[in-house]
């Protein structure tokens, strides 16, 4: 078999140089890698706006729980508030707290424990000394169980009898 | 020339592709990447401030049940057999009831002696949500007679609504 030669004067395609093909490689690849960019990023984009969407529509139904309840108020609200320190704020509960804080030559004479939008405490102490009365007021002072512990007025001369009026706070342990 | 341009075309569509699609794409991931995590600290701030409002929610629910727990009869007739019941149930002397009626409910004022673990088991189970009280005072005060206190409490229990 014969090859013929071609002498017609129709032009023909020139064929890319060696730098030109690896120019067309090179472009393939990085149409490839910003195709796959591209696609990346859309399913990224996509993703934390679908997240974004459903965290804003959770807020939004738990704020309007918030203000529902919040927006109950009056009687109803504050008795709610008792109603709920009656069960985290039991008279043991506030007891057993307060013993742990008791050293040993400190007792409580009496105790009072006022129900509202808190427990409002009133508790007449009576310490051998000073120093075991002043440990028990820093111990509650420093318990995240009380709050605003203040004490009425001090006869420090030996054993002493005082009353120490402060706030239960349900959660802090 | 042709050639030439053949060449570089793919190169200058990446390009394209790239600075016109898949960097934006990515600078709004990164925003929204960003919102989510305000929104969820958002969310977080919510469920904090929700959470104890349940808790009350909660609460006022169990004490309004016992309200409405199909009990017959007068509601301060019904929660002076409830007290009576918890009170009859404990070791305590020298009881004092007393259960008035209010616009919210009946109240009631509970006074004994007991041995201060008594006093304090007592009060106790007055507060418990079983009784459907809600407290508005205990006090313990020291007894002559050695080791026992004098308990009072006063409490109230939700009226029922129709």
């Amino acid at each position: 078999m014969t090859r013929e030669r071609d002498f017609s004067s129709r032009p023909r395609a020139r064929r890319l140089s060696r730098g030109q093909s690896a120019l067309v490689v090179a472009g393939l690849g990085a149409l490839a890698f910003a195709a796959w960019a591209t696609v990346d990023a859309w399913t990224a984009q996509a993703a934390a706006a679908a997240r974004l969407t459903q965290t804003r529509r959770e807020t939004e139904a738990l704020l309007s729980r918030v203000r529902d309840l919040r927006g109950r108020g009056g009687p109803d609200g504050a008795l709610a508030a008792r109603a709920m320190l009656t069960a985290d704020a039991a008279p043991p509960r506030v007891l057993a707290r307060l013993a742990e804080m008791l050293p040993g030559d400190v007792r409580l004479d009496a105790v009072s424990l006022d129900y509202g939008e808190h427990v409002e405490l009133e508790l007449r102490v009576a310490a051998r000394s000073p120093a075991s009365f002043d440990l028990f007021v820093d111990r509650l002072q420093r318990s995240p169980s009380f709050t605003r512990v203040l004490t009425g007025e001090e006869d420090r001369r030996g054993g002493m009898s005082t009353t120490v009026r402060g706030r239960f706070r349900a959660g802090g342990r | 020339m042709t050639a030439r341009l053949v060449s570089v075309a793919p190169l200058l569509a990446a390009l394209l592709l790239y600075a016109g699609l898949a960097l934006p794409l990515r600078a709004r991931a990164g925003e929204a990447r960003d919102a989510y995590g305000q929104a969820r600290r958002a969310r977080q701030q919510a469920q904090a401030e929700l959470a104890p409002l349940e808790r009350r929610e909660a609460a006022w629910r169990r004490a309004a049940a016992v309200a409405a727990g199909g009990e017959e009869g007068e509601p301060a007739a019904l929660l002076r057999r409830r007290v009576l019941a918890t009170v009859d149930g404990s070791s305590a002397t020298a009881v004092r009831l007393g259960v008035r009626p209010g616009p919210r409910g009946p109240t009631v004022r509970v006074s004994a002696t007991a041995p201060f673990a008594e006093a304090v088991r007592l009060s106790g189970e007055l507060a418990r949500p079983g009784t459907g009280l809600i407290l508005e005072r205990v006090e313990l005060r020291p007894r002559a007679d050695r080791g026992h206190v004098a308990l009072l409490v006063e409490a109230l229990a939700l009226r029922a609504r129709p």
